[in-house]
């Protein structure tokens, strides 16, 4: 039937467009570094070389190391940090929860923003050591911006949003119901979040703990501005070897590398939690 | 009993204390330098030598060229990934057919991939597509970042949008064509602004998809603060142009919350 | 004036048979319903008239005009939606103009039949407000005025009263019936309700699983339901298990079985054998109830004697279950006799049963 085909074209054509354009410049720069990752040597012959090699290496596993050591303490810190904020959201529809579905939207702007007001707090001529020597309390200006602390604290803000809203949609599939006959039944606030909360909401902390993992190992902006000596991070390593003579099977390396481990997480995230919840987009 | 009294009241004194400090610190990354941009000098101290407005007023021929540029690329992404990704939507929330749940999570795709990864592809191949240090260079890199906001913006609306609507149209003669253009593109129009204004303010703010792809002609300006601060460090003037940066994605928060809805915040992340 | 003729409609969503060989003809200027339960394919076979929905088989013919391939947009057709419609972002007037627009009638035309329009359906002055600024009966009239200013061939309406509470129900029925009465357009009407069928319909089609199972006048299917699905979709039934015992040679239809402990006479469309199990159908309010009162006269047909179970008084009848022969029959009683029965539990009840009608089993 003439209509049958007049429906494919209905799907077809509004499709291919983005598409295509997905396909050029999604799929064609990864792949192509991903293919470039297992190119060996001069004859270009296919091989896992560049990764063993990469590996052998005792910087590249301090790099990647500490990038999962920031990673994760950060998501910890956000884990911690924003289940009340989750809780609070999902509960309430008040002014304070708007206000601070508001504020969890700032840092959304940019690492940079977020780095950067870092700096100018934590500088040694910044906002908190000129308060500390103003009020006497200290002498000599403290260093505390080219810290691992600090890192973390930037990445936990930056990636704030990422671990409470999947939280806050998962308490909100908690039925308020249940906490209510925890309470008559004589549990205090402790003993609902243990025995009520945490249990019922495990999907949604393993989906927040994904994405904000995932994201925190591949934020390139923050460790930009205010990682230091000791502090690698694979993103940056990324970057500064496009400074000079870029070798591409390296840099594809490092990059596939990385981008394994976001994707591995998101494809984790998809297939675990996200059916779990039907009610998500 | 007065101690399940006190117990509610230390709750309440808990929760308004981790309240606070959580709103203060995540303001703090937009007041610390919108009030340093106030302060008289060109370094930065505290207490500030005094206060003023001159900030905004000096970094005006450098940075108002890299901030018209991230204006227009912003403006240029939103509508580029308008045109590409209603049409999508459409067929993707209209139609079944196999295949569908797959180019649905592929076209999320780029949330799932690191921007450096990304970027680093970019690096490599615009160099031989001759798109480096252009416009359109640049505004691909931004909409394949932002077109998921898009899409899942537009999606939404096309799902809100009763087809009896369409249908009832096209009982009344209206053509496909016609029904498109009269009914359906009115109504989805807010979830389209609501994915224009996200579109728009992630790409006004991008740093890391641009990094490699920039130049001297097009300078964005996240790259210009980055130049600058490599340079001058922090200063009130700096800070000015930080303050501009944020205070014009605000107010695109602002319109996207206030004449849109509040619910289209909803799908931000996810 | 249009007349819809319809062939071996079949229509499939996945694994389901929505429509399963539906045929019928409707003459030009009848009001028709197709009745039936949700899922029994009544609104898959009006989109496949409308044209929304594409039927894996068969013909629909306009007047003898194969329809098949012709899009919605180009078959004159006025649809009443079960979910209004109406198009929030436009005016009710520029909502009523829309179609006319469509056909580029020019401006005074269209000002002139809208105003037209909205005074037949009582909305006039209402034209500058928006629909949700509208009652829920308000925007039906005003879809309903949209639905007829173009002049289609044919009107279909699908479910358009369900989302009106009982009140606005009547009102609107009553006004597709005048509407009808006065353009005598070719009309598909699409429900669950069988009073509201019965209200309007020259014809009806009772659906069921996909399958046209009767069709005909209101009465018809009443008097004459042809198995237990119409029995009992049409109007309340007591099903009764009866054995034939003698059947009328010079009336064919007329015969005579034994049930409830007794001999009904009853009327029937089967051919039947005398000693074959049939069921016997008896209305609740084709039953007469009387309390006994002295002794009982000898047994008549048609005529049963049993005990009050269940009553209740509802103002305009009363309602009982009767246990007779270990059946419990459904009566229902009008006129004056519901009073004396409104507290009637325990008591011994005499029946009479009219209009009886046999079908046969498990059709």
């Amino acid at each position: 039937m003439p209509t049958k085909r007049k429906r494919w074209l209905n799907i077809v054509i509004p499709l291919a467009p983005i598409i295509v354009f997905y396909l050029i410049f999604l799929v064609y720069p990864i792949a192509a570094l991903g293919y470039h990752s297992f190119v060996v040597g001069e004859g270009g012959q296919f091989g896992l070389q560049n990764y063993l090699e990469t590996f052998a290496k005792a910087g590249f596993r301090r790099t990647l190391g500490h990038t999962l050591l920031i990673a994760g303490s950060a998501t910890l810190f956000d884990l911690l940090l924003g289940y009340p904020a989750a809780y609070y959201l999902a509960r309430r529809q008040n002014w304070i929860a708007d206000l601070m579905q508001l504020s969890l939207l700032i840092p959304l702007y940019g690492g940079l923003y977020v780095a950067f007001a870092f700096m100018l707090v934590l500088l040694p001529n910044g906002f908190l050591n000129s308060v500390l020597i103003w009020l006497g309390l200290i002498e000599k200006p403290l260093s505390l911006l080219y810290t691992r602390p600090t890192l973390i604290a930037a990445f936990g803000i930056y990636g704030l949003p990422f671990m409470v809203y999947p939280l806050r949609a998962a308490i909100q599939g908690i039925d308020p119901a249940l906490e209510e006959a925890a309470r008559t039944l004589g549990a205090s606030g402790w003993q609902v979040l243990r025995q009520i909360l945490l249990p019922m909401s495990t999907i949604g902390v393993i989906g927040g703990v994904l994405l904000n993992f995932g994201w925190n190992v591949a934020i390139f902006s923050i460790p930009l501005v205010l990682s230091f000596k000791g502090a690698p991070f694979l993103s940056l390593d990324i970057y500064f070897s496009t400074r000079y003579n870029i070798r591409w099977s390296y840099v594809a390396t490092l990059s596939t590398i990385l981008f394994a481990i976001t994707f591995g997480l998101s494809y984790l995230y998809m297939t675990l939690v996200k059916p779990a919840r039907s009610n998500t987009a | 009993m007065g101690s399940t009294k006190l117990n509610k009241l230390i709750g309440k004194v808990i929760w308004g204390i981790y309240i606070t400090v959580l709103v203060v610190v995540l303001w703090m990354i937009f007041f610390m330098l919108f009030f340093h941009s106030f302060f008289k000098g060109v370094t930065l101290e505290f207490p500030p030598q005094g206060f003023t407005l001159e900030n905004y007023t000096s970094i005006t021929n450098q940075f108002y060229p890299a901030l018209r540029i991230s204006l227009l690329l912003g403006l240029a992404t939103g509508v580029f990934n308008s045109i590409l990704g209603i049409p999508a939507a459409y067929a993707l929330t209209r139609y079944e057919f196999i295949g569908k749940n797959l180019i649905n999570t592929f076209l999320l795709g780029p949330t799932m991939v690191p921007a450096i990864s990304l970027a680093l592809g970019f690096l490599a191949f615009y160099p031989q597509w001759g798109m480096m240090d252009s416009f359109w260079g640049l505004l691909f890199a931004l909409s394949i970042v932002t077109m998921p906001y898009m899409l899942r913006s537009v999606m939404s609306a096309f799902n809100e949008l009763d087809t009896a609507l369409e249908e009832a149209a096209q009982t009344l003669g209206a053509s496909r064509l016609k029904t498109f253009f009269l009914i359906t593109l009115p109504l989805i129009g807010p979830g389209v602004m609501a994915g224009f204004l996200l579109t728009f303010i992630i790409a006004f703010n991008e740093f890391t998809m641009i990094i490699f792809v920039y130049g001297p002609k097009w300078l964005p300006a996240s790259v210009w603060l980055w130049n600058m601060l490599h340079m001058y460090g922090i200063t009130p003037g700096f800070a000015a142009a930080v303050a501009i940066m944020q205070l014009v994605s605000f107010a695109m928060l602002f319109i996207l919350v206030r004449v849109i809805g509040r619910r289209y915040l909803q799908g931000v992340a996810f | 004036m249009t007349s819809v003729r319809v062939e071996n409609l079949t229509k499939t969503f996945g694994k389901t048979l929505a429509v399963d060989s539906v045929s019928f003809t409707i003459e030009d200027g009848q009001l028709v319903t197709l009745l039936g339960p949700s899922g029994c394919g009544k609104s898959t076979t009006l989109r496949c008239i409308a044209g929304l929905a594409e039927p894996d088989s068969g013909y629909i013919y306009f007047d003898d005009r194969l329809v098949n391939d012709v899009p919605v947009a180009k078959r004159n057709i006025g649809l009443l939606f079960q979910r209004l419609a109406l198009f929030p972002h436009m005016k009710v007037f520029d909502n009523v103009a829309f179609g006319l627009r469509m056909q580029r009638r020019p401006k005074e035309e269209i000002k002139q039949r809208v105003t037209e329009a909205l005074a037949l359906v009582q909305m006039s002055g209402f034209e500058e407000r928006y629909p949700r600024q509208l009652s829920g009966g308000q925007q039906q009239r005003v879809a309903l005025a949209r639905t007829m200013v173009t002049d289609p061939d044919i009107l279909l309406f699908d479910e358009p009263l369900s989302s009106l509470d009982a009140k606005l129900r009547d009102e609107l029925k009553n006004e597709i019936r005048r509407l009808h009465q006065e353009t005598g357009k070719t009309t598909i009407y699409v429900t669950h309700d069988q009073a509201e069928a019965f209200a309007i319909s020259d014809k009806v089609y009772v659906m069921h699983d996909g399958k046209l199972e009767q069709e005909g006048t209101p009465i018809e299917l009443y008097l004459n339901p042809i198995s237990p699905f119409v029995a009992s979709f049409i109007g309340a039934n007591n099903f009764i298990e009866a054995r034939v015992v003698e059947l009328n040679p010079a009336e064919p239809g007329k015969l005579a079985v034994e049930a409830l402990g007794c001999r009904i006479e009853a009327s029937t469309a089967e051919q039947l054998r005398v000693g074959e199990t049939v069921t016997l159908l008896i209305r609740p309010e084709d039953i007469d109830a009387t309390p006994v009162v002295a002794e009982s006269p000898p047994p008549e047909p048609n005529t049963a004697i049993g005990q009050v179970k269940v009553s209740t008084f509802s103002g305009s009848n009363t309602y009982l279950e009767v246990a007779v022969n270990q059946h419990i029959l459904k009566v229902s009683v009008f006129g004056a006799a519901r009073f004396a029965l409104a507290n009637s539990v325990g008591q011994a009840i005499r029946l009479r049963f009219d209009r009886c009608s046999v079908i046969r089993t498990g059709r």
